[in-house]
């Protein structure tokens, strides 16, 4: 190392200051050859010595446009350039050039010092903030000490319109002065950061809300020169405010209104909510219950768990029993009270079924009334012919005697006696069907039932060529039914079977009888291949006394058996096709059939 | 003048009692009578022989009596007979309304368009003769009334002799 005594110290100096200096530095002579550079020249755009300068700043094969360091070889004044050329990596780099002249002892400028800072690092923050500024979705803008915006974002121009040059309660609110409090005033004054709510005007006049935060743009100075506003729209938060609201009012009055009962469980079967009309079902106070698990002298422990399922809906129908004792009869909706993400529990809507019990017995009971009614007033149509045939009895009598003839009294008396005892019959059935006999039942399997009434008709059957089939299973359940009423029903479907076969053209003809059960449903069914019925019969089959069989049927029997299905809580339903055939079809549902009066062994 | 003989009338009833007794009624005071018990049956007598007029009934199984009268009118010939229905359905409300369509469509022929039953014989004769213009001599009428049969039946009985009475009363015991 060289030191200050020796001579070359300042040279080898100068040397040291020429590579360490932290800029790059090149010697351009006037043909714009590098003649020399220092390291850090090298480092960031290559070694230059020898070659032209506008090829190793920019990649260019011909000398820039406007080149300064050409003005400065004319000139001989100093330049300060920014300029835009390329790294030896090929990559952009954005640099300030700072152009000197050297002078000869002639006064000539054979050289000139091109001394350059790299600002690429600075440039790309530059722009980085720029797009962030310009990009970020809230409003920015920023205001000098005497209010007017000098700088505003991309959001802030779409939402509010032009601004630059503007006052910003001319553009923020559309107003011709000042607001009372505003916090951009405030951080002027104090220089610190404040925030405000605020109500402003959109450029297409719309209302908007917005949080605004005032902040001095420069840290320190007094007095703050510039202030920069950062706002958020709370727009859509205030509208989905107000719906909530809307939405949780709307939901307590339905709640509180409903005429259902409602009972609302979180996971763990604890009560959360009890509406007024379950309060005044059960007959207990919310205080009472919230909070707990529902005790079981309320909703018995069976039909509770029935009721709660892991997942679903479902709906069931059964007792519960209110504080003061009572046993209600109520079908209950439980729904889980979940979604994909979010499970609170479970609810209940309980349906007091009280009232459409009652109309159910109400109906049952008019239409009794009303058949018997009808009764009276059909009467007529029986009595009517009957009263023929005795008129035809007697008159065949009476010309009998009088002209002797005594074929006519054994003839005309035959008739009398037939008809007399029509009369009779027609009364007891008459006064069977209003009676209502009371429903007695017991335990016993449908197949014993069927084949009991099969084997009744089997020979009548056999003597008119009509094949009869019997398709059950013995070992179908016993359930409880009045024996002798299903009895009467099966006979009667099987009797009209029959006689639709009688009346068919057909030669042979097959009846079946079948019973079954599907869903915990009991069904009989008896099928014929007979006369089938048409249009104007099947809206009639079902009328008092209306026979398709002459005098033949009474015309009670399909309602008796409808009476009889519908006090086991049963349906009756008919398929009929003309010339083909017809299908009766008891349905009994196990759940509506009545409770067994005595505990028999199934027969 | 028309006479009972020449005319033939059709009588169609599913309830056999009423059969003999219109029947018997008919034939009593000359006319040739002609049966049905039921729509299908009248169709193939009236195709093997047009009566003169139809005495219906108006529920039957196998087709009703309206759905006769319907097919009857639907024939050119056989609308023109007249004829009457006998029915106990008259104020029924089921067979109301199809009454008054009869009633309403203007194609019947004769004065009164439904009897109803009970019917008595002379009443039944003595329109059916009216409607075919035959005139009946007094002898042709049969009267029946239940008081004045049992004053007849009084009567004989008076004057009969108690042998053939006890011989009556055999052959009805016979019988049952």
């Amino acid at each position: 190392m060289l030191t200050k005594a020796d001579k070359n110290w300042q040279q080898w100096l100068y040397t040291r200051l020429f590579e360490n200096v932290p800029c790059n530095i090149s010697i351009i002579d006037r043909d714009f050859i590098i003649v020399e550079n220092n390291r850090n020249f090298l480092d960031l755009f290559g070694d230059g010595r020898g070659k032209k300068c506008y090829q190793i700043y920019k990649r260019r094969s011909s000398p820039c446009p406007e080149c300064a360091a050409m003005k400065t070889f004319q000139d001989g004044k100093t330049r300060v350039n920014e300029e835009v050329g390329v790294d030896r990596m090929g990559r952009t780099a954005y640099y300030i050039v700072h152009l000197s002249p050297i002078y000869d002892e002639n006064g000539d400028i054979p050289y000139i010092v091109e001394m350059s800072t790299d600002i690429s690092e600075t440039k790309r923050l530059q722009r980085e903030y720029q797009v962030l500024f310009e990009r970020v979705p809230c409003y920015i803008a920023v205001l000098n000490r005497k209010l007017g915006i000098v700088r505003a974002n991309e959001h802030f121009r779409k939402t509010f319109g032009d601004a630059i040059g503007k006052q910003c309660y001319e553009v923020y609110k559309k107003k011709g002065e000042k607001c009372v409090s505003c916090p951009a005033e405030l951080t002027f004054r104090d220089g610190k950061v404040h925030t405000a709510y605020q109500e402003g005007t959109t450029a297409d006049g719309q209302k908007t809300y917005y949080m605004v935060t005032t902040s001095p743009l420069t840290r320190d100075e007094d007095p703050v020169t510039n202030v920069i506003e950062i706002s958020l729209d709370v727009t859509e938060l205030r509208q989905l405010e107000a719906e909530l609201q809307q939405s949780h009012l709307f939901r307590q009055k339905i709640i509180e209104h409903s005429a259902y009962g409602l009972l609302a469980f979180d996971t763990r079967g604890a009560l959360f909510l009890i509406n007024p009309a379950a309060e005044d079902l059960f007959k207990i106070k919310a205080e009472d219950l919230i909070g707990q698990l529902l005790p079981a002298s309320l909703i018995p422990e069976k039909f509770l768990t029935a009721l709660m399922p892991e997942h679903g809906t479902v709906t069931l129908e059964g007792e519960l029993t209110t504080q003061d004792g009572e046993v209600v009869p109520v079908s209950i909706a439980s729904f889980g009270l979940e979604s994909e993400h979010i499970h609170i529990g479970r609810a209940f809507f309980i349906h007091d079924l009280r009232a459409r019990k009652k109309l159910e017995k109400d109906k049952i009971d008019a239409e009794r009334l009303a058949a018997v009614g009808q009764t009276v007033a059909s009467l007529a149509h029986g009595i009517k012919n009957i009263l023929m045939g005795l008129e035809g009895g007697m008159y065949i009598m009476s010309t009998g005697l009088h002209g002797g003839k005594t074929e006519r009294l054994h003839q005309g008396w035959e008739i009398l006696e037939r008809n007399i005892g029509k009369i009779s019959n027609l009364a007891k059935n008459l006064l069977n069907f209003s009676k209502g006999r009371k429903v007695n039942p017991t335990l016993i399997k449908p197949h014993i039932l069927l084949r009991d009434v099969f084997d009744l008709f089997q020979q009548a059957a056999e003597q008119e060529n009509i094949i009869l089939s019997l398709e059950s299973a013995e070992d179908l359940p016993a359930v409880a039914f009045d024996q002798e009423e299903l009895h009467t029903c099966l006979v009667n479907l099987v009797s009209n079977a029959i006689d639709a076969c009688k009346m068919s053209v057909k030669t042979d003809c097959t009846v079946v009888l079948k019973c079954y059960n599907k869903d915990r449903t009991v069904y009989f069914e008896i099928c014929d291949q007979g006369c089938g019925m048409d249009y104007e019969v099947k809206q009639k089959v079902f009328t008092n006394f209306f026979t398709t069989k002459g005098t033949e049927g009474t015309g009670l029997g399909l309602l008796t058996t409808r009476k009889i299905v519908q006090e086991h809580g049963g349906t009756i339903e008919f398929e009929s096709i003309p010339g083909q055939g017809s299908c009766f079809r008891l349905v009994f549902p196990e759940d509506n059939l009545p409770v067994p009066t005595h505990d028999n062994e199934p027969a | 003048m028309n006479k009972p003989q020449d005319k033939t009338i059709l009588v169609v009833d599913d309830e056999p009692d009423v059969i003999t007794f219109l029947q018997t009624a008919l034939e009593d005071v000359g006319y040739n009578v002609m049966t049905a018990s039921n729509g299908d049956e009248a169709l193939e007598c009236i195709k093997q022989h047009q009566p003169d007029f139809i005495s219906i009934d108006l529920v039957m199984p196998r087709k009703s009596g309206i759905r006769l009268i319907h097919e009857l009118r639907r024939n050119k010939d056989w609308a023109k007979i007249p004829f009457i229905v006998v029915t106990g359905h008259a104020r029924d409300e089921h067979y109301r309304h199809s009454l008054d369509d009869i009633i309403a469509d203007k194609q019947f022929s004769g004065t009164k368009i439904y009897l109803e039953k009970p019917v008595k014989a002379h009443e039944f004769v003595n329109h059916v003769s009216a409607e075919l213009g035959v005139t009946l001599t007094v002898e042709n009428l049969a009267e029946t009334n239940l008081k004045s049969m049992k004053n007849e039946i009084e009567g004989m009985i008076d004057a009969t002799d108690p042998e053939t009475l006890k011989q009556v009363l055999d052959l009805l015991k016979k019988k049952q």
